[in-house]
């Protein structure tokens, strides 16, 4: 009787089935839809936290534009503020310098003016004494209306200059 | 001597031990009657262990659980291919637990269900069906017919032979072993009742047992996979 093999091996198949059916229901099935959440879990943060690298990266990539344009804007509106300076500079000193000619110019007329009119003043008196050395010398009367009015006005300039 | 010949004849029966009274008698051996015992013990692990699950932070007992059971799916996974292991892993995964527990009994000093001849045939029995069955489901009537001609035609005599070898080896080997550490943990035990029996005892019931328990669900497995190839 140890090798008994009958129909009591209906138990055997009985018995592995309702065991199977325990294990499935609470072992198996539990653990297995368990272990699969948590791999798709997993796999979900895994994608996120790869979509999120993405996104960083081509935020910081813009930002880095954002910034290089920004810079080379600001480096164009100092060029230009600076060129700008220059210009004014350049006009105010051209300015400037066009004034000192032109004040220099008027002095300079003023200067001639007064030399040429000390001149001609110079020569009226040389003219004067001449007309009267002339007469004295001459000895000739005064008739003439002409020589007389240059006589009064050299005497007179005379009697002023004494 | 003679007495020794008396106990161990008289443990190695399959007594009936009790009969249900419907259509006039239903007897339940041994064998069932510890199988139903493995079959509440393991329920009720499997309740305690599962009972609570989390997606996050699992405890010590959650732990235990998808251990197993990631073994198992694993296993599978790896022989039977992403596409079949989870149809058969709670199977297998079943037989193995169930014939782990069956192969231990003997340490608690209960008689293993495994050295009932008719609980590994029936195991082989149904072995037999998982491996043919899902090789006509899985494959076809034709391609299922077609494959006890692959590699080869000459070896078709041979594949239709292993119908038969399969099982009866699968379930010979398990009887044969468990049956075999039964006698020799029970001659020791006859001879010296006192701490020798432990230190054989890791062997023959132990080591034995488990791994008998695991040959069992691995050329089971092997077999499967085997069947379940599709037709080139």
């Amino acid at each position: 009787m140890v090798l008994n093999l009958n129909w009591e091996i209906i138990w055997v198949f009985v018995d592995l089935l309702i065991l199977l059916l325990l294990m499935k229901k609470f072992l198996f099935g539990r653990v297995t839809k368990l272990l699969d959440e948590r791999a798709k879990g997993v796999t979900e943060t895994i994608e996120q936290a790869e979509s999120q690298l993405a996104q960083a990266q081509q935020q910081k990539q813009e930002y880095t534009q954002q910034l290089a344009q920004a810079r080379s804007e600001a480096a164009g509106i100092l060029d230009q503020a600076r060129k700008q300076a220059e210009l004014a500079y350049s006009r105010r000193m051209e300015e400037a310098e066009q004034d000192v000619q032109r004040r220099n110019d008027q002095a300079a007329r003023q200067r001639q003016a007064d030399r040429e009119a000390m001149l001609a003043e110079a020569r009226q008196q040389v003219a004067g004494l001449v007309l009267l050395t002339t007469a004295k010398v001459s000895q000739k009367t005064l008739d003439a209306e002409t020589d007389r009015a240059m006589l009064d006005a050299l005497l007179e300039e005379v009697g002023d200059g004494t | 001597m003679d007495e020794i010949q008396t106990v161990l004849q008289e443990k190695l029966q399959n007594p009936t031990v009790f009969e249900i009274p419907l259509f006039g008698g239903i007897p339940v051996p041994q064998s069932a009657v510890v199988s139903w015992g493995i079959i509440l013990l393991l329920t009720v692990l499997a309740i305690w262990l599962t009972h609570d699950l989390k997606v996050k932070n699992p405890g010590r007992r959650q732990m235990v659980a998808e251990m197993f059971v990631g073994l198992i799916n694993n296993f599978c996974r790896e022989i039977l291919g992403e596409k079949h292991w989870r149809t058969f892993a709670p199977y297998l995964g079943t037989v193995g637990l169930y014939l782990l527990l069956a192969n231990l009994a003997g340490l608690v000093g209960v008689a293993p269900p495994t050295k009932d001849l008719n609980v590994t045939a029936g195991l082989a029995i149904m072995s037999l069906i998982l491996i043919y069955g899902s090789q006509f489901r899985y494959n076809g009537l034709v391609n299922g017919l077609k494959k006890y001609a692959r590699p080869s035609a000459i070896i078709t005599p041979l594949n239709v032979l292993e119908m038969g070898i399969r099982p009866l080896a699968l379930c010979m080997r398990l009887f044969g072993n468990i049956l075999g550490a039964f006698i020799i943990m029970e001659l020791i035990k006859a001879v010296a009742p006192a701490v020798i029996p432990v230190a054989f005892s890791l062997y023959f019931d132990i080591f034995d047992g488990v791994l008998q328990a695991v040959v069992f669900v691995f050329l089971t497995t092997l077999f499967l996979s085997e069947s379940l190839e599709p037709l080139e």
